[in-house]
């Protein structure tokens, strides 16, 4: 059961992945004679407060939900790879410089933190993945350094140094592709926290600006229409749930898989 | 929380209570201060004006028995009741209305109601129930700001305890969650009936909503969804009674003088005449509001009823934009210019579902003709601060909250253009200059609306704003309330003589 509903889930994904550009249109257009009915044919999941059809809204949504959470936990992988990798690499000033960073990265609350970026920067889709990557990173961060740390002690690490290889060469080819398992791990399970993020962001109106939809912001509309509307909270309010919740799975398969 | 406003009510032991909800906690009562929605309805209750608006939006005198307006509109003379008293026994006189007036002059006194004042030369109090106020020159919008609450001479400024004159008293203010009046038993048009009333901070619309539904509060305003279709069940016909008039406010596109995009009457106009407003009206109001022409509200006396709503006519919009120089020329289904897109952001604040809807639905029609529009929702402080403060725009999609006097001099007059001040679309036109100062000096009321009706022509022929749509005030009050009668001015203006019968009360202890 952990093991197949989050391989069949993303599967699904997948699949609504690839069938989202054929959407794109639908998803837009508006049918005023068609507001806020339930789910029935032609529109199988009801439509919104705008006549739009919410089955492609929500695939459509899947879309800009996963792009910008895969985009946030790619910026955060990134720079909590470099900069853990450089800082048990290096130790010494370095290694106290890079964790006194990440020691005040994690004093923010950092959902205002992305609040106060967005309202400097203006919402945009890249706007947000980018912020929630970059206020990500720490987690990553003390992962890799902490493998780096155990990692340059090794035999292969000294053999490789005997044989003369340079500093980045070592980081690149030998350190940070040992460290990577833990990393890809924290990945998944850093998936989960990002769609909620993004989830959360929009909802408050923030986010992903409309006429774009995402799981997040199709909630919005249904906080508004609550009472009359229950298709509008209950689907993307499920697609949320399962995808958190099958990269919460993965995750810990995973995790038992390396035995971190 | 909850058995606080069910099993025993508030502290006091005769008649009954009205509860209401409040979005937002009031950041000060004392009048001057009091300039948020939440502010200034609880500070009405607790302070009265010298003159106030009537049910039919007519000055009537408030603390004022009567005035008389001299010298050409050079003088304006109050004369006060005698009979008054402030909440804490000391009998209000002309001194205290001085006294506000100082404060309101004081430059030190962070009020925003300053500016009405400004045109005042001097006030003089030859006794104490006489009040001559003389003006630099003759100002018509200066009467009605005599409604501003009178403040206690004798008393400091507190805002968390202030004491009026008015209807009633504030007995218990606990942060977050309620604040609770109390009837003025020596309030000079009789005691209210209404032994409380209690305004409950709920910071969210479908929280409050959900105490409506469970009769923990006895008046609500509503979206047009929940007034159409969540109200529409037998438990809510048998409990509350719907009420509907139109708004004071209207909602518009204002568009940003200074990008060339806008400063084309042509392209404004096709701009105007590509959206389709009554499109707007029936899907985002579901039907409840009217269209807009412009900036007076259907029914006062500035109102032209001979100007027509722009109509929807695609078809004219895409000339007058080819006639203002905008052709599609690389074929890609936008207009486009000296090779440049005609593409711009329409800004909108977060937190309002149907200014939202209303953008998608605009960016669509504008599509339609040939315009790359963006939308962008903003938090409100960030959207005034960063964005038309700055006049870092190119259109906005608002609405105006208007007062009953039909002054456009802070809106549209081209003195008002400076970083924070209203004329934030920098519009510009001597002649409507010259008719806004007009109508701030003519006092009969037939003479000035004969102002306004040209200014309403100028202001639709010009369109500066889009105006679109007059929304509709939508509510729900409890069956059990007596004597309620909506009115141009809203239902606040009889409050103080709605009663519920002796066996209908649900509030006893």
């Amino acid at each position: 059961m952990s093991k197949l509903l989050p391989l069949a889930w993303f599967i699904f994904l997948g699949g609504i992945l690839l069938a989202a550009p054929f959407m794109v249109e639908r998803s837009v257009t508006m049918d005023f004679t068609h507001v806020l009915e339930p789910p029935a044919w032609p529109y199988l999941l009801g439509t919104d407060s705008l006549g739009r059809d919410l089955l492609s809204r929500l695939v459509c949504g899947a879309g800009i939900s996963l792009g910008v959470s895969f985009l946030a936990v790619f910026v955060s992988i990134v720079v909590g790879t470099l900069l853990g990798a450089l800082a048990g690499y290096r130790g010494g000033l370095m290694d106290r410089a890079v964790m006194a960073f990440v020691d005040l990265f994690l004093c923010f609350p950092v959902f205002f933190l992305i609040l106060a970026v967005v309202a400097i920067l203006g919402p945009s889709i890249w706007n947000i993945a980018v912020i929630i990557g970059l206020t990500s990173w720490m987690g990553t961060a003390r992962l890799v350094r902490a493998e780096v740390l155990s990692l340059r002690e090794r035999e292969f690490v000294l053999a490789a140094r005997a044989l003369g290889a340079g500093r980045k060469h070592l980081l690149f080819q030998h350190l940070i592709p040992n460290a990577m398992g833990p990393v890809l791990v924290n990945a998944v399970l850093g998936i989960a926290s990002a769609i909620l993020m993004e989830a959360g962001l929009s909802f408050l109106g923030i986010g992903v600006q409309p006429p774009a939809p995402s799981w997040g912001n199709i909630l919005t509309d249904a906080k508004a229409t609550l009472g009359v509307a229950w298709w509008l909270a209950l689907f993307p309010g499920l697609m949320i749930f399962f995808t958190v919740l099958s990269a919460n799975l993965l995750g810990e398969e995973a995790q038992k898989r390396y035995h971190l | 929380m909850t058995f606080l406003f069910s099993s025993t009510p508030y502290a006091d032991n005769s008649g009954d209570a009205f509860v209401t909800a409040s979005i937002a906690e009031p950041s000060s009562l004392i009048p001057l201060f009091a300039s948020d929605s939440a502010s200034a309805q609880v500070s009405r209750l607790i302070f009265n004006g010298l003159v106030k608006y009537d049910k039919d939006l007519n000055l009537t005198g408030d603390l004022a028995e009567r005035w008389e307006v001299e010298e050409g509109g050079f003088l304006i003379t109050f004369h006060l009741r005698k009979n008054v008293h402030w909440q804490d026994g000391q009998p209000f006189t002309s001194a205290d209305v001085a006294f506000t007036f100082e404060k309101l002059k004081d430059p030190s006194t962070p009020t925003p109601y300053g500016g009405d004042f400004e045109k005042v030369e001097s006030l003089e109090t030859p006794d104490a129930y006489t009040v001559r106020v003389r003006y630099r020159e003759p100002f018509s919008p200066g009467l009605s700001s005599w409604s501003m609450g009178i403040l206690p001479k004798h008393l400091p400024l507190r805002s968390r305890a202030p004491v009026g004159t008015g209807p009633y008293i504030l007995k218990k203010w606990v942060s977050g969650e309620y604040l609770e009046l109390h009837a003025n038993k020596d309030y000079f048009e009789g005691e209210p009936s209404i032994a409380r009333t209690v305004y409950r901070v709920i910071p969210d619309e479908a929280t409050a909503f959900l105490e409506l539904q469970a009769e923990n509060i006895d008046f609500l305003g509503l979206s047009p969804v929940q007034f159409k279709r969540q109200t529409d069940t037998p438990f809510f016909k048998s409990t509350y009674v719907k009420h509907s008039f139109p708004a004071f406010s209207y909602g518009y596109i204002g568009y940003n003088f200074e990008n060339p995009f806008f400063s084309d009457r042509r392209v404004r106009k096709a701009l105007g005449l590509a959206i389709h407003k009554k499109e707007i009206i029936d899907v985002v109001l579901l039907g409840r509001g009217k269209v807009a022409t412009g900036p007076f509200l259907p029914g006062t006396s500035a109102f032209n009823p001979a100007v027509e709503p722009s109509p929807f006519d695609p078809v004219q919009a895409r000339a007058l934009l080819e006639e203002a120089g905008w052709r599609d020329t690389d074929h890609d289904g936008f207009l486009d210019k000296e090779g440049k897109r005609f593409s711009f952001t329409l800004l909108t604040n977060v937190g309002n579902n149907e200014r939202k809807m209303a953008c998608e639905i605009i960016q669509r029609r504008w599509r339609d003709v040939g315009i790359d529009v963006r939308i962008q929702v903003l938090e409100w402080s960030t959207l005034l601060k960063e964005f038309i403060d700055k006049r870092r725009f190119e259109a906005v999609l608002l609405g105006w909250q208007l007062s009953p006097d039909p002054d456009l001099y802070a809106i549209f007059h081209s003195r008002k253009t400076k970083p924070g001040e209203f004329n934030f679309v920098s519009y510009k036109n001597a002649e409507v200059d010259r008719l806004i100062e007009e109508g701030r000096q003519i006092f009969p009321e037939e003479d000035r609306a004969k102002v306004y009706h040209r200014l309403h022509e100028i202001l639709s022929d010009e369109e500066p704003y889009t105006f679109l749509f007059v929304p509709e005030a939508l509510f729900a009050i409890h069956k059990r309330f007596q004597g309620v009668e909506p009115g141009v001015a809203g239902i606040g203006h009889n409050f103080i003589r709605w009663h519920v019968h002796e066996d209908q009360k649900k509030y006893k202890v």
